[in-house]
């Protein structure tokens, strides 16, 4: 009995669209992301979405909630191929919406500030998003996106059986480890990426926009391929073994949103 | 027969340490390190990092995360310190959190000749085990010594654990402040206090957060209080007492980080 409920499958359901990381993530990103622009990016950032420039975090959420902007509901998706290269069909993808705002801040004084600064918001937002890796779906895997529950467990001592509770992969890659570090605010994330991963930030910033969705798909199946030998469960030890990984998720999306801000607000 | 069960039961509760406890559940855990690592030196605070690959509050709970992972099920059981029958810390037993904290200052004084993979363990177990001998709730007093101490309270009607109440008495009715405000509102002692608590070893801590549960916790929240309908004075009180705990225990955690890596 404890091996069959060791072992119970994972639950397949539907789920509706992909949104952000926790909210207390985003911002963690977008603190680190600030400190590491350059002086002149951090002073446009400022003049076109304000002195809190974390405050962006979530914004395309927010609008949705209030019932505005609604056609953002699906751009938090990266779509990628079999090879892990860009594969939107349609314009409902982080990559191409990125791509389109990047374009508009590129090209900001053909357009009045407050389209520059919802572009940038844009750019924040879906940079952060792509990096979420239950944001990604992969062309022929099963697994991919959000749409199925992994076990997960609590875990016992003295050899006990585990329990195995369902859990969606969407929230444990979004918000399941903020619930180890209670009390945490999004500058203690910042100074934790800052300790484990500054000394990356020239190897997680180096290479184009394509460059680091590739490096997305690789580290999004990386994690499939952990589930898949873990019979498509993703218990306590795994999860606690993957919490540097999912730090350095957070570190790639603030290291790459400087690096693209400072290129594109040059 | 049943009588003999009855001991054999009682036997068990007694040694048996408290398994699932969470002393100060996460949010406590982070609140006390973070607080000690706003009291360090920049020197040892670097070390810490160094060794950490984080701050210390990232590896608060890291202890409850792993005590039911292998090879790590061994320190399950250092979460708590037994108390004897004259309300006495027990000395020398070593499935206790006094024990290791004092084995491992001692073991950290060599630490330049450890791996550092043993430097970041020893410091993890530190982090938390520091915090846990503050908990109240985490000194185990036999439930044949003492049974006046074992009891539950309720919430909305309903059994509520004494012990849950406490780990998480902290951060009750704040659900939505951050270590930061925590620390601000807590505040800092003076040089001449800090000095003075610091002072001492793991067993004496541990001894007056049994002083504090008996003398304070206990009565504060006796037998059957309903939770949920808790007078704002009494809420004051819980408070003030998880507050100083937390006080101390940032206070001699930084104490201890700094007596092992001050140069």
């Amino acid at each position: 009995m404890k091996r069959v409920i060791l072992f119970i499958a994972v639950v397949l359901v539907g789920t509706g669209v992909a949104s952000a990381w926790s909210r207390v993530y985003d911002k963690a990103v977008l603190e680190v992301a600030y400190q590491s622009m350059d002086e002149k990016t951090q002073q446009l950032v400022v003049k076109y979405v304000g002195e809190d420039y974390t405050k962006p975090a979530g914004h395309l959420a927010w609008h949705r909630k209030n019932g505005r902007m609604l056609e953002t509901a699906g751009w938090h998706t990266l779509h990628l191929d079999a090879n892990l290269q860009p594969a939107a069909k349609d314009e409902n993808d982080a990559l191409v919406q990125t791509e389109k705002a990047l374009q508009i801040i590129r090209n900001r004084k053909s357009y009045d500030n407050e389209e520059v600064a919802m572009a940038i918001r844009i750019v924040m937002n879906l940079v952060i998003d792509m990096h979420n890796l239950s944001n990604v779906k992969i062309e022929g895997i099963e697994l991919s996106g959000t749409d199925f529950k992994v076990g997960t467990s609590k875990g016992t001592s003295g050899g006990r059986t585990a329990k195995i509770t369902p859990y969606s992969w969407k929230s444990l890659w979004t918000s399941r480890y903020n619930t180890y570090h209670g009390a945490y605010s999004p500058q203690m994330y910042a100074e934790d990426i800052k300790i484990m991963f500054g000394n990356k930030r020239e190897e997680f910033s180096r290479g184009s926009l394509n460059d680091w969705v590739h490096d997305i798909g690789l580290y999004t199946k990386q994690a499939y391929d952990v589930l898949e030998q873990n019979n498509r469960q993703f218990l306590h030890k795994t999860i606690q073994e993957h919490e540097e990984f999912h730090m350095s998720c957070l570190a790639r999306a603030s290291y790459r949103l400087a690096a693209l801000l400072n290129e594109t607000l040059k | 027969m049943k009588r003999l069960l009855f001991v054999a039961l009682a036997t068990f509760i007694t040694v048996c340490p408290t398994h699932r406890a969470m002393a100060w559940g996460n949010t406590g855990h982070a609140v006390i390190a973070y607080y000690a690592e706003q009291l360090l030196d920049e020197d040892v605070k670097q070390k810490c990092h160094h060794y950490l690959h984080s701050t210390l509050a990232f590896q608060a709970s890291w202890m409850d995360q792993y005590r039911s992972i292998e090879p790590f099920t061994e320190c399950d059981k250092w979460h708590s310190t037994n108390i004897d029958a004259n309300y006495k810390v027990v000395v020398g037993r070593h499935d206790t959190a006094a024990f290791q904290i004092e084995r491992i200052r001692k073991e950290m004084a060599d630490y330049n000749s450890m791996p550092d993979s043993l430097v970041k363990l020893n410091l993890r177990y530190l982090i938390h085990m520091i915090g846990d001998a503050h908990c109240p709730v985490h000194v185990r007093w036999s439930r044949k010594e003492h049974p006046e101490f074992h009891y539950s309270l309720l919430n909305k009607g309903k059994k509520y654990s004494y012990h849950g109440f406490w780990d998480s008495s902290l951060q009750r009715w704040r659900t939505k402040w951050t270590a930061e405000r925590y620390v601000e509102e807590i505040g800092f002692l003076s040089k001449g206090k800090a000095k003075k608590i610091t002072k001492g070893t793991a067993y004496d801590w541990t001894q007056e957060t049994a002083d504090v549960a008996r003398t304070k916790c206990f009565p504060l929240i006796p037998a059957g209080t309903e939770v949920s309908t808790l007078p704002q004075d009494k809420r004051y009180k819980m408070h003030y007492i998880a507050e100083q705990q937390v006080q101390r225990a940032a206070y001699r955690l930084a104490a201890v980080l700094t007596e092992i890596f001050k140069e």
